[in-house]
């Protein structure tokens, strides 16, 4: 079932997520549902693979709407954003007509939107039948130039293009803004965004993820691999913290491995679903491995497993 | 009192506490209350917290805040918040510090904030003459081409390199399609992220002034910096920096900070730098640790998260303002043992003076 955005209540964004094998909490759709009651982008900030970026594709999926996607980059500039002439089909215009007219006619001809290519910003800008949702993705990799050029575009939804005019947005976008936190985000964007912290989710959650997405999985199994998940970003000494999506991977991979257990000799084989760096695997040796494993098991000795289920 | 007048209350407290919020953020929150069933707890506070905070490290102190204030239901009166301003007037904080006393007894973690005014002990009052400016930013410029080695995504038009083809069209529009100038295009050496690492502990206190000018500097010359201050603890300003002039940076880096000329605890806080901020740390990152060495903390702790560092950043730079002294040696424990680890080991004063500058980097000392 598909929503309207002003028919939207907390309770109805949990059932809606959920539905879209997106395990959430009322944080998480409080922040959606404010979003869209006053009008303002969300800005989430959080660790890499929590969950940042599916907010905004389950929102557009619940909104029946289109996602625009801006993912940002260092050098991210105006003519990746927002707009660039089409300069080839501009230059066979201007040989096929320059027998024809007059200079003046052509240049008025080449400049107009048919030769307009429309990035990301613009094409959020001239939707008309539904608001979009637009999704600002990892800002904190562009450059703050970039950041400033937002603020603007934030705050009127309109751009300017010098040989055409202003357009102003015919519906305001939904904006939904991510940052790993790589570089501090200026003020001025926290200020007009509103703001949602995700963190690694807990055991329970995470398990809940694990078997909402890998329904086939064994129960037993599902436990062992968050708990140990969980232990690896506990870790200091780990550079990439395996989010969730790695610990979806690694479910998948143990289940078409058809395991119902975690042993050392499957967890050193597939292990690279979780570390992403060579020196993280080079410090979960054979004993890391194995005093993890004990300690899991310890705990299903206390009967910790039963509680999961 | 009613809710408006109680939001605002709670807004000031927050504000008090280090948490940085515009009337327009208060005024969101008020909408926002308008739109939710007060009557529920959870969507009370989520809304609060999604209007008013816009950072994930204020969500402890909002915790507490929000638990301090609503819950607790402290009956904190209009006038006893506006003293809190006054920051000279602590004892007007009686109430709060015998709350909190009582709810600890009862086992209740009620702890204050590192931005706590209770905190402070020493009111630092600096003074940057801002004499250095144009040398300062000269070798910061410098500073960072030495130190920016890869290339990076940005390209810029350049005589040999590659053909453009996009530059090329654009240019050769106005001769009618006719492709008669080539433009080439190389790839720019990425900006390297600098972090600054400042120690503003007792025995830095000399260097206050000089301090505060280098990172006002910092900030304002190379955007993609972020900058933190430690001593017993840990603070970001990054923000703070750019927020004005400099003498106004100043003042509000005094009213945040409530960590200037304690004691040192470089390992500690080393350790909550790489606890709270890991994401920040990557192979383009250059770290700058801006200390005298004089660390009355953990030696072990030091050498770990010296040495995690070490193995993440692309260069570790340590500035110590004591190698301008004649016959300094870096002797100290905590220089003994960063030593192996550094990349670079020059002087504090390499920006104020482009003569020390060129010293240390015509021929940086490496030791690693």
């Amino acid at each position: 079932m598909l929503a309207k955005t002003e028919e939207l209540t907390v309770e109805k964004i949990i059932k809606f997520m959920e539905e879209r094998k997106y395990v959430t909490d009322e944080s998480i759709a409080m922040a959606i549902y404010l979003a869209l009651t006053l009008k303002k982008p969300l800005l989430i900030e959080g660790e890499a693979g929590c969950g940042k970026t599916e907010i905004a594709k389950i929102l557009s999926d619940i909104l029946d709407t289109e996602l625009i996607r801006l993912q940002c980059y260092e050098g991210l500039d105006v003519n990746s954003a927002i707009y660039e002439w089409d300069y080839l089909r501009q230059l066979l215009k201007i040989r096929l007509e320059e027998s024809k007219k007059k200079p003046e006619e052509i240049e008025s001809s080449i400049f107009s939107e048919r030769f307009l290519l429309k990035r990301p910003l613009l094409k959020a800008v001239l939707k008309e039948d539904k608001e979009p949702v637009l999704l600002i993705d990892e800002i904190d990799r562009a450059d703050e130039e970039f950041e400033g050029f937002l603020l603007e575009f934030l705050a009127e939804f309109q751009v300017t293009i010098p040989e055409i005019g202003t357009l102003r947005a015919r519906k305001d976008p939904i904006v939904i803004l991510t940052s790993n936190r790589t570089r501090e985000i200026g003020d001025g964007i926290r200020r007009r965004c509103l703001y949602l912290y995700l963190t690694y989710p807990t055991l329970e959650k995470e398990v809940k993820i694990v078997r909402l997405k890998s329904p086939n999985i064994n129960e037993r199994l599902s436990l062992q691999i968050c708990r140990f998940v969980k232990k690896l970003r506990e870790s200091d000494e780990i550079i990439k913290k395996p989010g969730i999506s790695e610990t979806l991977d690694w479910a998948s991979s143990l289940t078409l491995l058809h395991k119902d257990s975690l042993d050392i000799e499957t967890v050193q084989k597939t292990l690279s679903c979780l570390l992403k760096s060579s020196q993280d695997v080079k410090r979960f040796d054979y004993t890391r491995i194995k005093s993890i494993l004990d300690e899991i098991e310890e705990n299903e000795s206390k009967g910790e497993f039963n509680r999961f289920l | 009192m009613n809710l408006k007048e109680s939001l605002t209350d709670f807004s000031r407290l927050l504000r008090q506490e280090g948490i940085k919020l515009t009337v327009a953020e208060v005024l969101d929150a008020a909408r926002a209350l308008s739109y939710i069933d007060l009557m529920d707890r959870g969507q009370f506070y989520h809304s609060l917290r999604i209007t008013l905070v816009k950072k994930g490290e204020f969500y402890e102190l909002y915790d507490r805040l929000f638990r301090l204030f609503w819950e607790k239901r402290l009956k904190i009166q209009k006038e006893k918040i506006e003293s809190i301003n006054q920051i000279s007037s602590y004892e007007n904080l009686s109430e709060i510090k015998e709350y909190i006393n009582k709810n600890e007894k009862e086992g209740e973690e009620v702890t204050l904030t590192l931005y706590s005014p209770i905190e402070i002990k020493n009111i630092k009052i600096l003074n940057p003459k801002d004499s250095y400016r144009k040398e300062i930013q000269r070798n910061i410029r410098r500073f960072k081409r030495f130190l920016a080695t890869l290339a990076g995504r940005r390209v810029k038009s350049a005589i040999r390199g590659d053909i453009d083809p996009r530059k090329i069209l654009r240019k050769n529009l106005g001769y009618g399609g006719e492709l008669i100038k080539v433009v080439k295009k190389r790839k720019v050496k990425s900006r390297a992220k600098i972090i600054l690492l400042c120690d503003v502990s007792g025995s830095m206190d000399g260097y206050s002034d000089y301090l505060v000018e280098l990172l006002y500097h910092f900030k304002n010359s190379l955007h993609n910096t972020e900058v933190f201050l430690f001593s017993t603890n840990l603070i970001r300003i990054t923000n703070d920096l750019s927020q004005g002039s400099i003498d106004y940076v100043a003042r509000s880096i005094t009213k945040r900070a409530s960590i200037w000329g304690s004691g040192t605890k470089i390992g500690y806080c080393l350790g909550l730098f790489v606890k709270r901020y890991p994401e920040l740390i990557d192979y383009n990152s250059i770290l700058v640790i801006v200390s005298d060495g004089w660390d009355v903390g953990d030696i072990d702790e030091l050498k770990a998260n010296l040495r995690w560092l070490k193995e993440r950043v692309s260069s570790l730079v340590w500035l110590n303002p004591l190698l301008d002294i004649q016959d300094y040696k870096p002797e100290t424990l905590g220089m003994k043992i960063a030593l192996p680890y550094i990349d670079i080991f020059a002087s504090l004063s390499i920006f104020k003076d482009s003569k020390i500058y060129e010293k240390y980097f015509g021929k940086a000392i490496r030791y690693s």
